[in-house]
């Protein structure tokens, strides 16, 4: 095996698209491989298609999520036991056999990176933290006061071996950890060939029509926060005059705004990322992006450069918190409004702000399909 | 014959079919009989001018008729003075009537003290109430004029004084309401041979909604005669001038005429070196209180109405003028951005035709400059609109949820328009879709004082007045109405009104009523915020229970009411001893 070797991990959808664009900027012509995760839904379907790719050596698949899950907030004794148990788990949860590695390149703190980190803390390999939305630009996850893992000697071996994080805006980053934060290039929508590399990956076709109104339900319910995201939907369904779409989030156990008659099925088939690559430049004023704070209405603009209609509605949010970082995220998205967000990015303050907003955008209030 | 006549007795007449032959009456009567009666008919409508005509065919050795068109009170007393031949001069008030011995009364005095002005008493006749009561001019019959001006009553008036006729060679009444103040106090302080009979001769009928006791526009010319007093009066007895003016001005701002609290302090702070350093004020706990008002920011009379590429209606001026004669208009069309260059954003509305959005900065713009009340040219004010300028700012509701940008007022260069007028320059919704300023303004509002977009009535960080409704939209014609919409064709004596400021309405009526149902319920005493509105005229009951409070008050601290103290403690007594007994 090469000494240059790189070792990509993916989670999901997202991580994927990154690392495969990882891979052609700043590993191109680099030996790599690619280790993808149960936590990514219906995994498996993209293991053939990704070695037709020949982007990467080896594509190993990992069952970390049970793991991952029984692990999360955990304290000792179960830390040391799980550490401990490292080996055994990594030849258990792997498919293949990993090498030796100069650089790992993964996007969340979880077991397995940080297992990993225990496997390689004795040799030359850097660990590199990839671009996972706005919280690797917020979120210090290292901080020993964040969770009992950080203070634990093996959990906390991943903080010698991190030396730096991969962000499409480095501008934008405010963690405050001190890692360096290093440029990784956007992904050209113009290149006809990435996207057909993705659509293959992703099995996707590239023909998905999708309302004007469209918004990105988030994760609250199933962390269980108290929020008003289901009247904000309500309302924006309403000023929209029924061209709208949820697009749940996948965490989310139940699809309560179609139970709740607030929108027709989202099409599962279309991953988000791969319905933004795909959109015509002409079609693109032709969508509006709804959410409280969702990352996914952000991705456009930071994978892609893509300056689409996006309305965020965090400012209207009622909940004791939006997210555990609270201060921190509403300091980025105040800061991605007025440094990077564009002209076509909205940011209502009263729900008659809203209603004018989603009203300039072509809604038609009040009249509903 | 002529250079016989003694005094000329000059009686103004206009509309006055019903009072005139008793006023007129109680001339004749005189036992002076060297005195000639002119009757100015002032462009009389009813029976008048008849009546003046037939005095005239009755006596004619002694009356003379002068029919003009109308010009209003002071300038008909002009005329009768110039065709005056007697003496001396007199006026009588065509409904009013004097005692028979009077001008003889007051000649006799003229004459035995080479007096240039004689006055008497006043018999004040409260018509609806069958009362009277004697407004005595001074203490004494010794004048001290100096005293007299500061302290004396009745110095206003006209009608209780003989004048010798040189003075009207050199003076004139003004053309405006309150003539009488502007003109005769200033000349007690030139015509210093002041002489007083201290009998009440001259009996004033005061009955409910005459000109004295309703409001209208002109009203506002009390401002100007005060001014007029002082600039006209002899600076030898200024400081008396100044503390005259102020008792009654302290009596018109916070008594009689409230409405117009604005313009009095606008006077007050206009000659606030008088009124600080006045010798007098000091030593009157209760008229030195006016000096407080000297704090009080009001919103200046002026009115900014933007029109870009439309005209402004007859009835909008017609309107101003009838109930703000004396106020600044300032009108600006699309030439005001030749001077100016506009922002981006209000040249993108020009552009695009969207001159109302235009408009309304403009209408910042010109407020934020000069500070007034901008009233856009659907708009139609009333009187009741004054009060208003009591607040450093104020918008209103259109309805629930809506506010009204037709009409809004702050002072100059207040930091709520200059942050209004920062938003055009910026990149925002409002700018890109051209939305309307209430838009603009209810977020605003909303994001950095709190608005509550329920269409009631609020203070935000005790200065901001958002107004009802029922203040700036719409007539509810419950005595509130300050300023409405006239942009909704409607047939006369209608009023259109949105259907869920209607329920506002009906609901806060409502609410009121209950409360007050509540309160007398529990056997507590109402407050004033308990009672429920009047159906018209907008007093509540609880404002009538404070000014009967007020009065009695006033009453308890009166002279009178000292004075018969004893009297009532010895009747109490004999009442108990007789419950007793």
């Amino acid at each position: 095996m090469s000494e240059n070797r790189a070792l990509v991990i993916v989670n999901s959808v997202y991580q994927l698209i990154n690392a495969v664009q990882i891979k052609r900027s700043l590993l191109h012509g680099r030996p790599a491989d690619l280790l993808l995760t149960d936590i990514l839904p219906d995994a498996r379907d993209y293991l053939p298609r990704l070695e037709q790719t020949g982007l990467f050596d080896r594509v190993i698949f990992a069952l970390s999520m049970e793991t991952n899950q029984k692990y999360a907030g955990a304290k000792e004794p179960e830390l040391s036991e799980c550490y401990h148990n490292t080996a055994n788990f990594l030849r258990w949860a792997l498919s293949d056999e990993l090498t030796d590695y100069a650089e790992i390149y993964f996007s969340n703190y979880d077991v397995l990176t940080r297992m990993l980190a225990c496997r390689f803390y004795h040799q030359p390999c850097a660990f590199i933290w990839y671009e996972d939305g706005f919280s690797t630009y917020v979120i210090d996850y290292l901080r020993e006061d964040r969770a009992p893992v950080n203070r634990h000697p093996d959990g906390r071996k991943i903080r010698d071996k991190v030396q730096r994080v991969l962000l499409y805006e480095p501008a934008l980053a405010m963690r405050g950890d001190r890692l360096p934060n290093v440029a990784l290039p956007k992904i050209d929508r113009r290149d006809s060939e990435l996207r057909e590399l993705f659509n293959h990956i992703f099995g996707y076709r590239g023909s998905a029509r999708l309302p004007r109104f469209i918004f990105l339900e988030q994760s609250f319910r199933a962390e269980g926060i108290r929020t008003n995201d289901i009247d904000l939907m309500r309302e924006c369904r309403e000023a929209a005059g029924g061209d709208f779409i949820v697009k749940p989030h996948p965490r989310n156990r139940e699809n309560l705004p179609q139970e709740m008659g607030l929108t027709r099925k989202y099409p599962d088939h279309i991953p988000w990322e791969l319905f933004l690559l795909n959109l015509p430049e002409d079609e693109k004023q032709q969508h509006t992006l709804l959410t409280v704070c969702s990352n996914a209405a952000l991705t456009g603009r930071l994978v892609f450069g893509l300056d689409m209609n996006t309305v965020m509605l965090y400012r209207l949010f009622e909940g004791k918190v939006l997210w555990k970082e609270d201060a921190t995220l509403w300091r980025y998205l105040e800061r991605f409004r007025r440094e990077f967000a564009g002209r076509n990015y909205y940011v209502p303050q009263t729900r008659y702000a809203l209603r004018n907003t989603l009203m300039f955008l072509g809604g038609q209030n009040g009249k509903s399909d | 014959m002529e250079n016989q006549i003694k005094v000329s007795v000059i009686i103004p007449v206009y509309q006055v079919e019903s009072y005139l032959e008793r006023a007129v009456d109680s001339v004749l009567a005189q036992t002076l009989e060297e005195k000639e009666i002119i009757l100015v008919d002032d462009g009389s409508t009813d029976a008048s001018p008849q009546i003046c005509d037939c005095y005239a065919q009755s006596y004619p050795e002694l009356i003379r008729v002068i029919h003009k068109p109308n010009a209003g009170l002071g300038m008909a007393r002009n005329s009768g003075v110039e065709a005056a031949k007697g003496k001396y001069v007199a006026f009588l008030d065509s409904d009013d009537t004097v005692e028979t011995e009077m001008y003889e009364q007051l000649y006799q005095k003229a004459e035995a003290g080479n007096y240039d002005i004689v006055m008497c008493d006043v018999n004040i006749i409260y018509v609806e109430e069958n009362r009277q009561s004697l407004s005595r001019s001074y203490p004494s019959e010794e004048i001290d004029l100096p005293d007299y001006i500061a302290n004396g009553n009745n110095i206003t008036y006209s009608v209780n004084k003989l004048f010798r006729r040189e003075i009207w060679e050199e003076n004139r009444y003004e053309k405006m309401l309150f003539e009488d103040i502007a003109l005769i106090p200033a000349l007690m302080t030139r015509y210093r041979r002041v002489g007083y009979v201290q009998k009440a001769f001259y009996n004033y009928y005061r009955r409910p909604n005459t000109i004295s006791t309703s409001f209208t526009g002109s009203m506002a010319d009390i401002i100007r005669a005060f001014q007029m007093f002082l600039d006209n009066s002899s600076p030898a007895y200024r400081e008396e001038a100044v503390y005259c003016i102020a008792k009654q001005l302290y009596w018109n701002m916070t008594k009689s005429r409230v409405l117009f609290q604005a313009d009095f302090i606008t006077f007050l702070q206009k000659n606030e070196k008088d009124f600080r350093l006045n010798r007098f004020l000091p030593k009157d706990p209760q008229t030195k209180k006016l000096l407080d008002f000297l704090e009080q920011r009001v919103l200046p009379e002026r009115f900014i109405c933007p029109h870009i590429g439309r005209e402004i209606p007859a009835a909008y001026f017609e309107q101003l003028r009838e109930h703000f004669p004396h106020a600044e208009l300032v009108l600006a069309d699309e030439n005001f951005f030749a001077a100016e260059q506009p922002p981006a954003s209000v040249r993108a509305a020009m552009t695009a035709g969207n001159t109302a959005f235009a408009e309304e900065y403009l209408a910042l713009r010109i407020l934020c400059d000069q500070g007034g009340i901008v009233l856009m040219p659907w708009m139609r004010a009333n009187l009741n609109l004054k009060r208003l300028r009591l607040n450093r700012i104020f918008f209103g509701f259109r309805g629930g949820e809506e506010l009204e940008t037709g009409c809004f007022g702050a002072e100059k260069s207040h930091y709520v328009i200059q942050a209004l007028l920062m938003t055009y320059q910026t990149e925002n919704l409002y700018n890109q879709a051209f939305l309307p300023l209430r838009e603009r303004l209810r977020d605003f509002l909303i994001l950095r004082f709190g608005l509550k977009p329920n269409g009631k009535s609020q203070l935000l960080k005790k200065e901001i007045q958002v107004c009802l409704p029922s203040v700036l939209s719409y007539d509810m014609q419950n005595g509130e109405n300050c300023c409405k919409r006239a942009d909704i064709p409607v047939p006369e004596g209608y009023q259109a009104v949105e259907d869920d400021v209607l329920r506002l309405w009906s609901g806060r009526i409502l609410e009121n009523w209950n409360l007050y149902k509540k309160a007398l319920g529990s056997g507590k005493p109402l407050s004033p915020d308990a009672s429920p509105p009047a159906a018209l005229g907008g007093i509540t009951e609880g404002e009538l229970e404070r000014q009967l409070h007020e009065l009695a008050k006033l009453y308890e601290n009166s002279t009178s009411w000292r004075i018969t103290r004893p009297v009532r403690a010895l009747s109490d007594l004999v009442k108990k001893i007789a419950r007793k007994g």
